[in-house]
């Protein structure tokens, strides 16, 4: 243990929290996440009394004092607090317009209110295919249909479902998934029996699906979503959680790793809890590419043997980290240093990288590190790094890449100017 | 195409009784002459008969082989070519195929049924995209005039479908 974590009488401040105190704060968090959310009548998506204790526990586990714990506490419902509303009122408007809209379209070609259609139509002269007298199109088998439907984009082949009856539902079989949030105006119901009701259609014939992309937003179903894509054999899978939300919690019941087929994981706002980097390690043989955008990540070591590529951008380490990866050629650590939330504040610890075997790697990248140093008097996070390379200290970036032939260890540590975040 | 190499060609006949000769290996891009030959089959004089294919949608049919072919075949040439040559090649190909695809319906669903019955992978993939490329950024009812496709929904279940999906219309940017 560092000399963080120790209290002068040998006893770990943890032993001595009381559980009130604790579920107190539970309490708190679980009050501000309420108020965060827009009040819908969606209850049942989310679990608030899930997402408040793993918060709760997430700080009690990296703070090193009492006085930390609190503190973590209080940037962490000042965030709540303060941050802006997550959906803009006007929103209901956009949603009301939106239905109000439905008649015209339906009735005749030319809905005004649709921007695509003016734009579109001084273009047809130069399409030598004119408009076409039979309806050909509609014969053709279902694979080709749905093959013409894969090169759309999926808004655009959900709506050819309204086409006619053969094209009520071909546009669900393609075998890129790709929905987000933002389409349905942050309206969760609307997007969650969406994609269930996508999952199941696609369910009933038992469709393969080569990408799965998700924009969600608090919907604990979406591990399930993302299982279901595991199951049919996705090999890219693409997770973003929605930004001013909680990361997203990839719950271990609901959605489990393992797959032959899956290549490339992308995380964007997630946990990537012990659980589930243990499933990544070891049972997805094909996974070559693991990308961590703006993640927490709980677990302590990435060892799987297959990956090539790995980049974690903007995360937040909670333990020491080690990568073990023999197959690893190109390893991307970034922090961009997004200060603007204060979740990252209360999460901010000590913790170390450590890569071992670097023997395939052939770029790594560490840039942003660089800038982070260069602004250290001025960077609020007040966090800069120590390159450790044996047993010796560096603070400049450019001398890593001289370190990268040969298998060798590289710890990158992260060092927190605890005394003045204290303060502060 | 290696020196010395026997050149080996292949007669494909339509369904109008119309002879095409190319390079074996051209024709093998299709899986279907792939595994007539396979078994043994086509070499003779006789050729491969190709059912339900006229001979004016053959005939673009085995424009597209060769030209794919010839690229392949060309490409494999100079494999230590540097990689700027390589995307150079491609992008010209595909300027190609573009301009190749660039036809009326009729003749583009003819060279859809055949390429997918032939299984020529790159042209089915082609014709797509080429439908594809015309209901882009179209309404629902621009995509009916544009494809011929008639609206045979009722107005109870056009509004069924507008109840469970109405961002659908909203959204087409």
């Amino acid at each position: 243990m560092d000399e963080l974590g120790v209290i002068e009488e040998g006893v770990d401040w943890r032993n001595r929290l009381a559980q009130d105190i604790r579920d107190g704060m539970i309490h708190d968090i679980w009050f501000n996440l309420q108020k965060k959310l827009p009040t819908t009548a969606s209850t049942t998506l989310v679990d608030l009394k899930k997402v408040a204790p793993r918060i709760e526990e997430r700080i009690y586990a990296i703070a090193f004092d009492f006085g930390d714990y609190l503190r973590r506490f209080s940037l962490r419902k000042d965030d709540l607090e303060y941050s802006r509303p997550i959906v803009q009122l006007n929103n209901f408007l956009g949603v009301h317009q939106l239905y109000q809209l439905i008649p015209a379209e339906g009735n005749v070609q030319g809905n005004p209110s649709s921007s695509i259609s003016d734009q579109v139509s001084p273009d047809n002269h130069k399409d030598p295919s004119h408009p076409c007298e039979v309806d050909r199109i509609s014969d053709l088998p279902n694979d080709l249909i749905r093959h013409i439907i894969s090169s759309l984009s999926m808004q655009e082949a959900v709506c050819t479902s309204v086409l006619s009856h053969r094209w009520v539902d071909q546009w669900a079989f393609v075998r890129f998934i790709d929905v987000d949030i933002d389409w349905f105006d942050k309206d969760r119901e609307q997007f969650s029996s969406f994609v269930d009701n996508l999952l199941l259609r696609r369910d009933h014939v038992n469709l393969p699906m080569d990408t799965f992309q998700l924009h969600s937003f608090a919907i604990d179903r979406a591990s399930s979503w993302i299982d279901h894509a595991i199951k049919h054999n996705a090999q890219v899978i693409r997770f973003a959680e929605y930004k001013r939300w909680e990361p997203f919690y990839l719950d271990p019941e609901l959605v489990v790793f393992s797959s032959q087929h899956l290549k490339t994981l992308e995380l964007n706002n997630a946990v990537l809890g012990t659980i589930v980097s243990d499933q990544l390690n070891n049972s997805c043989p094909a996974l070559q590419n693991l990308l961590l955008v703006h993640c927490l990540i709980e677990t302590q070591a990435i060892s799987s043997s297959s990956l090539k590529n790995l980049g974690i951008i903007d995360c937040s380490l909670l333990k020491d980290l080690s990568i073990w990866t023999p197959s690893l050629v190109s390893l991307h650590i970034e922090d961009r240093g997004h200060g603007d939330s204060l979740l990252r504040t209360s999460y901010q610890i000590t913790s170390a990288v450590t890569l071992i075997d670097a023997s395939n790697v052939t770029t790594m990248d560490l840039t942003a590190y660089v800038k982070q140093i260069i602004l250290f008097s001025t960077y609020e996070l007040r966090s800069h790094l120590w390159i450790k390379l044996g047993d010796t200290h560096c603070s400049r970036i450019s001398q890593t890449y001289a370190w990268v032939d040969g298998a060798l260890t590289i710890n990158i540590r992260f060092y927190v100017d605890t005394s003045s975040t204290h303060l502060s | 195409m290696a020196a010395g190499k026997p050149v080996v060609m292949v007669t494909l006949v339509s369904s109008d009784g119309q002879s095409f000769q190319l390079l074996e290996e051209a024709a093998l891009l299709s899986a279907m002459v792939r595994d007539t030959i396979q078994i043994g089959q086509g070499r003779g004089p006789a050729g491969i008969p190709i059912r339900n294919i006229t001979g004016q949608t053959l005939s673009m049919v085995v424009v597209y082989c060769n030209k794919h072919y010839t690229a392949a075949a060309a490409a494999d040439g100079d494999d230590a070519a540097d990689e700027e040559k390589k995307v150079a090649n491609k992008k010209q190909l595909r300027e190609w195929d573009e301009q190749f695809i660039n036809l009326e319906q009729d003749k583009l669903y003819d060279i859809l049924v055949a390429a997918n019955n032939l299984g020529i992978d790159g042209l089915v993939d082609l014709c797509c995209w080429r439908f594809a490329d015309m209901m882009k950024g179209k309404s629902a009812s621009e995509i009916r005039v544009k494809l011929g496709i008639r609206d045979d929904f009722t107005s109870e279940q056009r509004a069924q479908i507008e109840k469970d999906s109405p961002w659908v219309w909203s959204r087409t940017t």
